[in-house]
């Protein structure tokens, strides 16, 4: 066997690489007509073949975290009475005051609408000038709101986006993008008052619990299941998709889903202990310097 | 293998014994042409016992040694302070129960506690500095030292040395011997007297000495307007109340000629031999440094570090260090002459919430240790060193308040000889008698690596 590219001449170089690549790739296409013959008479060996088959991403290969909560009294302990346990224990139905940063534009407006039309009970108030967070948050109390979301804007755009838990926090912080609205969604349907199902997927450390337990008590326990309405929180590499869908039942066998709105991603930058407090203690904070390795998640 | 346990206080009232084993040092010996270099023993896990039940209402906010570190003293949520005896499974030996309420909004907490082989001194956030005396349960001493303390600590080396600093609260030293020196003096006479009916007959004695002094004690409360001590050093007109003995004063005021805001959050002695340098940390992201010996009021050393507020501090390498946390998780180290920032720990994820130094290997080693406890329910060991590397980190599970540095296990002494490793079968088959867990992991650990030897010794003899 000659090596190729010690061949001096570049004509016959080229005619001996183009016959291999030839070569190889019928080789490969012999194999493949082969192996699709074979499973052809024999499913099950295709079953086995992609059940073995499974690539190799980011989220599988993901680096060991000794905080991904399995079966743990200890932490079911500090679960059951921690600052959620208002909703989890006692019961107390979600009442969400949603506000914007100071002086905020027209895009805030519209997804500020759209997240009043996600979350069941929740208000929208204007934010004055004069009044600062903690001043907020006092008066929410007051009123007996369980949660605060502000929406911050930045370059006339929603750019994160804060929960605070009421009445003893935590407080979140989360970067806000690829926001897109009900109205730019095609074939979107059009949402009922009816109180959604939830779906939490992947919130598996110590501190992805933390997150998913606030964004249940976003929701009312008991849902309307004739609404046929799901909101999705879907964490994929410390990312949260938010979707909601309908499903609509085709027939006895097939279901369909249809897309309602919108459509938004956060990521968690910190979460702090208390309500909001600029000087107050987190928690949990992101920097860049732990982003040691594509392989290492947090939530 | 060595092993240094660490004592944790979390949110949910559990005591949290961490035993971080060292790998034991591996001799190179020269390894012959053809063989393969022996590898190094796998990392050994940290064992974590836990004691108590979790419980909110009586979680722990300071933990401290006493004297001698036979007992560890722990201040919980609900006002009660333990003496825990940690040989003993961590069974309650005695406990005090303060009474904390609520004042206005705030919860009263425990800002400070210290104690002794006599006594426990605590401090709360309302201002209430009581001295609990041990071994008699009713003899206490109160002095409101001002409200919205911050912090409390007591001299190490000199126990009657206590300083307090808070928001609005300059920092302040105070001697307890002036402090309550009527009260003393009458409690020694009855203490004398007790004691010689001790002689004769011993328990009502102590109990009989016990009402005088708190007779006396109630008695010398009016009598504090009594004008003491040092005072004659300072030109200004403010004196020093009867048993301060050292009050700051604010910093100059501002470009603006505006007043500087005092917000102490947590200070430290310098040295544990002399109680005249403290470092004290700023809510306003301050480092400042008094010299009482100085003479002068205001701080030595006035430096603006980071930009946010300091949540726990503790002593360097030595006293030209100093390290302190903040709220954006960051842990930096501090030269307490100049006030500049020499380094910073890496690695926190949540704010360490406290941090303590200790020499490891029982003060073998020329190097110091950092440990810190922090929200992201981690401890942290760090190297004190250039480097400021992350030993160990040891994921807890609660929310931690506080950590103290525990005893520290020799490495057994390693025989070569076949002596020794008979001894050492024996001891291993007694550890496998008893029920205690982390005992038999050690034990585990310490049969594979004799395997080893032992496969080395065969070849070598081949």
């Amino acid at each position: 066997m000659v090596e190729i590219n010690t061949i001096k001449n570049k004509l016959k170089r080229e005619e001996l690489f183009s016959k291999q690549k030839a070569a190889k790739a019928k080789q490969k296409r012999d194999r493949r007509i082969a192996q699709k013959k074979e499973e052809e008479a024999n499913p099950e060996k295709k079953e086995k073949r992609l059940a073995e088959n499974v690539p190799n991403t980011l989220e599988n290969t993901r680096e060991f975290d000794e905080t991904i909560v399995e079966e743990d009294e200890e932490v079911a302990a500090d679960e059951a009475t921690d600052e959620f346990s208002q909703y989890f224990q006692n019961g107390v139905a979600p009442k969400i005051l949603i506000t914007t940063s100071k002086g905020p534009s027209a895009s805030v407006y519209e997804f500020a609408t759209e997240l009043i039309d996600i979350f069941p009970n929740s208000h929208f108030v204007k934010r004055k000038p004069q009044f600062e967070m903690r001043h907020i948050v006092e008066f929410s109390k007051n009123r007996d709101f369980t949660d605060i979301m502000v929406i911050n804007e930045d370059k006339k755009e929603p750019n994160a986006l804060t929960l605070i838990h009421l009445p003893d926090g935590p407080t979140a912080h989360f970067k806000l993008s690829s926001i897109s609205l009900s109205k730019d969604i095609e074939g979107h349907g059009r949402t009922s008052s009816h109180k959604p199902e939830l779906i939490l997927n992947n919130f598996n450390t110590r501190l992805g619990h933390t997150i998913g337990r606030m964004f249940t008590t976003l929701f009312p326990h008991v849902p309307e299941f004739q609404g046929r309405q799901v909101a999705t929180l879907h964490n994929q590499r410390d990312f949260i998709f938010f979707r909601r869908h309908r499903y609509v039942f085709k027939n006895a066998k097939r279901v369909n889903l249809q897309e309602l709105g919108p459509r938004f991603t956060l990521k968690l930058k910190w979460l702090q202990k208390g309500t909001f407090d600029r000087k107050g203690e987190h928690e949990w904070m992101f920097k860049p310097e732990m982003e040691t390795s594509r392989r290492r998640f947090f939530l | 293998m060595s092993s240094q346990r660490f004592y944790t206080g979390d949110e949910q009232g559990l005591i949290k014994v961490v035993t971080i084993t060292e790998l034991p040092v591996v001799k190179v010996k020269r390894v012959r042409r053809g063989q393969p270099t022996p590898e190094s023993p796998a990392k050994l896990v940290p064992t974590v016992e836990t004691w108590g039940t979790p419980d909110r209402e009586r979680a722990i906010q300071l933990l401290c040694w006493d004297h001698d570190k036979q007992h560890l003293v722990v201040a919980r949520k609900n006002g009660l302070v333990q003496l825990i005896d940690p040989k003993n499974g961590g069974a309650t030996v005695t406990e005090f129960k303060h009474k904390l309420g609520k004042e206005g909004k705030v919860d009263t907490v425990f800002v400070g506690l210290f104690a002794n082989s006599e006594s426990v001194i605590t401090c709360t956030n309302t201002g209430v500095l009581s001295i609990q005396s041990i071994q008699d349960q009713s003899q206490t001493k109160v002095h409101n030292v001002g409200k919205d303390i911050c912090r409390m600590r007591v001299h190490p080396k000199e126990n009657h040395i206590v300083a307090t600093a808070g928001k609005e609260q300059e920092f302040t030293i105070w001697d307890l011997n002036q402090l309550f020196e009527d009260e003393k003096a009458q409690a020694e006479e009855s203490s004398m007297k007790g004691n010689k009916k001790g002689n004769k007959n011993g328990k009502s004695s102590s109990s009989a000495s016990a009402s005088k002094a708190l007779a006396s004690a109630s008695a010398s409360l009016p009598s504090t307007t009594k004008p003491a001590g040092p005072e004659a050093r300072y030109k200004s007109k403010e004196t020093l109340a009867k048993g301060q003995i050292f009050k700051a004063k604010n910093v100059k005021n501002d470009h603006l000629d505006l007043r500087v805001p005092v917000w102490n959050t947590d200070f430290h002695f310098l040295s544990q031999y002399d109680t005249t340098r403290v470092a004290v940390g700023t809510r306003n992201h301050q480092i400042r440094v008094y010299d009482t010996k100085s003479g002068a009021r205001r701080p030595v050393v006035d430096a603006e570090v980071g930009d946010m507020p300091v949540v726990a501090m503790c002593n360097g390498k030595d006293g030209s260090e100093i390290v302190f946390s903040d709220t954006v998780t960051n842990v930096y180290s501090v030269d307490t002459l100049t006030g500049a920032i020499i380094g910073q720990y890496k690695g926190f994820t949540g704010v360490a919430t406290a941090l303590a130094t200790f020499t490891p290997f029982n003060g073998e080693s020329d190097t110091r240790h950092l440990v810190s406890v922090a929200l992201d329910r981690c401890l942290r060991v760090h190297e004190m060193d250039n480097t400021r590397k992350l030993l160990h980190k040891v994921y807890l599970k609660q929310r931690m308040t506080a950590v103290v540095v525990g005893e520290y296990t020799p490495a057994e002494p390693v025989d070569d000889d076949e002596e020794g490793e008979g001894l050492k079968k024996k001891k291993n088959k007694a550890g496998e008698g008893e029920d205690d867990e982390d005992d038999d992991d050690i034990w585990e650990s310490m049969g594979k690596l004799e395997d080893k030897k032992s496969k080395k010794r065969k070849t070598s003899k081949d």
